[in-house]
């Protein structure tokens, strides 16, 4: 048995649901981000894993033991929240060792503990600040602390880096990761931020309305995404409409607009789906020589790559090319639009 | 025009009622407890301590000051116990419940301190409601002592002041983060350790704030001591408001009022003070 189980979790608030028949498996030591639109039930979800939501229906195991209707304070969890939630009236001390006093740990042990782990996030020199005079990465640390010190059974992070500024999120991601890996603590973290879940999980579990809409792995499920929403969630995708209008084995041609496109996958003649191509996958080559035609309707520098929105017969598109010193098309240019087989993905209608 | 005009300009209406109605008055009240009374020649125009030194030499007005302290303290201590607990509680309720509550506790405000203080001497009198209650209940034979006791006064005023120390707790808690009680029950904290250890710390300052309006509002208080402490039971407002009408001793009740008035500013500022240092690290 996996060391975290949802099992058919449902939780409904009168007549909204707003989780659905949810199941999850989370190994020993595994880093699962919950990823989702807000309003996608993905809080309510780890609301229900940290004891402050009961679920309707369904069981939470934690290593074995049914927690369904434990109290959160016998949980044994550490959470950071999105607010960090720090006590304003202690000192960073106070707060990293309050889980550790609560737990009856005599003060020399507790001492030596919030040592430790202040010094795995860097702020042992902030020990006897209150929050007040700490920066927003600072808290966030502190927060990490206090919620590893107790060396908890499972680690719950609440979009904790969605307060701090870009630059900073970014290193934290990095640190956060390190810090998961040193210590081992199974993690579940909750993000609406594509690059954060996918920089930092081992799996990602996608949440749209209420339910899972896929789980994998982030490189499996960003290259084949079961759906349009995983699909444009993960990262952007470009989606043509279209209808099969011939199957030979493993090649499906599909009329989009007009135009035959030709996809790798199965299928049947007749079905009416979408053909999905990554920005970052299209290339360009000369007008007339790729599998159609388009023309550049705008062009955005952004340093390592440019942004191009393109016309064509199948409608607007986006590509994303790598900025490699040379200029390539200008806007107002016709170009030929050119991709690998392998990079197009047949999803169902939507 | 001169930039700095502006702005002694805009101020002015505002300064003069100040100086009219309340520095005049203060000014010549000072004066008046300097000067000396005589029984037949009235207010005599001398300057001297001898009022001051009658009332720190009297232990009369010892008992009396000793009295209003007294209840002031309590009438403090009382709103604190019931009116903490009363916001918490408020703040947790939703939203239809808590308009009703708010209203209810901000009812006695909006009544008149004379008509809420006779509605008090109405039930606590000794032919009052509750003693004819308990009498025709056959719980108690003669009528207990209520009225003109200090316990009377006490809980009438805590009536009254009870809604200044639910609003100051109230707006502490309102800057509450509400996951940060979830964060000490996640860290292994029972509720009454998360409300002890967590959310009483945090909402100290309110606390604080609320007791100082409240001990300053009691210590001056005049219309619910009077009705309901009668002639004998004094404290210092109706004390100088007897030496002022019935004595016809103006100077020396000047003098009481401006002891009064010395002294609560003495333990509001230096009570303000220590709750500033003690929190200038902790809070914004």
């Amino acid at each position: 048995m996996s060391f975290l189980t949802l099992q058919n979790i449902s939780k409904r608030y009168g007549q909204v649901a707003a989780v659905e028949d949810f199941n999850l498996s989370v190994e020993k030591g595994e880093f699962v981000s919950f990823l989702g639109p807000s309003g996608c039930g993905k809080t309510t979800t780890l609301q229900m894993i940290a004891g402050f939501e009961e679920p309707t229906t369904g069981a939470i195991h934690i290593d074995g033991s049914d927690m369904t209707h434990v109290a959160p304070n016998a949980r044994d969890i550490g959470i950071v929240f999105q607010s960090y939630a720090l006590f304003p009236h202690m000192t960073v001390t106070e707060n990293v060792g309050f889980g550790l006093e609560m737990r009856g740990i005599n003060k020399p042990e507790r001492d030596q503990r919030v040592t430790e782990t202040l010094e795995l996030v860097r702020l042992a020199e902030f020990a006897d600040r209150y929050p007040k005079a700490l920066s927003g990465g600072q808290r966030q640390r502190v927060a990490l602390a206090r919620a590893i010190v107790i060396k908890p059974q499972l680690l719950l992070l609440d979009e904790p880096l969605s307060a701090l500024d870009a630059k900073i999120r970014e290193s934290m991601q990095v640190e956060l990761r390190n810090i998961q890996h040193t210590v081992g603590v199974t993690t579940i973290l909750v993000t609406h931020d594509q690059a954060e879940a996918m920089a930092m999980s081992d799996r990602i579990a996608v949440m749209n309305m209420g339910r899972m809409a896929q789980l994998g792995e982030p490189f499996e499920i960003y290259e084949n995404p079961g759906d349009s929403f995983t699909s444009n969630f993960l990262g952007t995708t470009n989606l043509f409409p279209g209808k099969v209008i011939a199957v030979k084995g493993e090649e499906v041609s599909v009329d989009c607009s007009g135009t035959e496109v030709r996809v790798q996958g199965k299928s049947q003649t007749g079905a009416e789906l979408s053909v999905a191509i990554r920005p970052e996958k299209i290339g360009l080559v000369e007008p007339g020589s790729g599998f159609f035609d388009a023309r550049v309707r705008t062009r955005i520098f952004l340093g390592t790559s440019w942004a191009y929105q393109m016309d064509s017969d199948l409608g607007a598109f986006n590509v994303t090319l790598q900025n490699t010193g040379h200029l390539v098309a200008g806007e107002g240019e016709m170009v030929g639009i050119s991709w690998q087989a392998d990079a197009v993905r047949l999803l169902g209608a939507g | 025009m001169k930039t700095w005009l502006p702005p002694y300009l805009l101020n002015g209406p505002a300064l003069l009622i100040f100086v009219v109605m309340l520095v005049v008055p203060m000014v010549m009240t000072l004066i008046l407890s300097f000067n000396s009374f005589d029984f037949y020649g009235g207010i005599q125009e001398d300057y001297g301590w001898h009022n001051y030194l009658e009332v720190v030499k009297d232990s009369y007005f010892h008992e009396i000051f000793a009295r209003t302290y007294g209840i002031a303290i309590a009438v403090t201590l009382i709103c604190i116990i019931i009116g903490a607990p009363e916001a918490y509680i408020l703040s947790r309720m939703s939203k239809t419940w808590r308009s009703l509550c708010l209203l209810a506790i901000l009812g006695p405000l909006l009544i008149s301190v004379i008509v809420r203080t006779l509605g008090w001497a109405l039930l606590i009198g000794n032919n009052g409601v509750i003693n004819e209650v308990l009498l025709g209940v056959g719980i108690i034979e003669t009528p207990l002592k209520m009225m003109f006791t200090t316990g009377g006064i006490v809980v009438a005023l805590v009536h009254v002041l009870v809604p200044f120390m639910v609003l100051s707790v109230w707006t502490t808690l309102q800057k509450l983060d509400p996951q940060v009680e979830s964060a000490a029950l996640s860290l292994g904290a029972s509720h009454f350790t998360t409300l002890r250890r967590v959310v009483l710390p945090q909402v100290m300052p309110g606390v604080l704030a609320g007791s100082l309006i409240v001990f300053a509002l009691t210590a001056s208080a005049f219309a619910t001591p009077s009705i309901l402490g009668g002639r004998r039971l004094k404290v210092v407002a109706t004390t100088a408001y007897d030496e002022y009408l019935n004595t016809l001793n103006w100077p020396l009740g000047a003098a009481i009022a401006v002891i009064l008035l010395i002294a609560n500013v003495v333990v509001v500022m230096s009570y303000n003070r220590y709750v500033e240092r003690k929190y200038a690290a902790v809070f914004d």
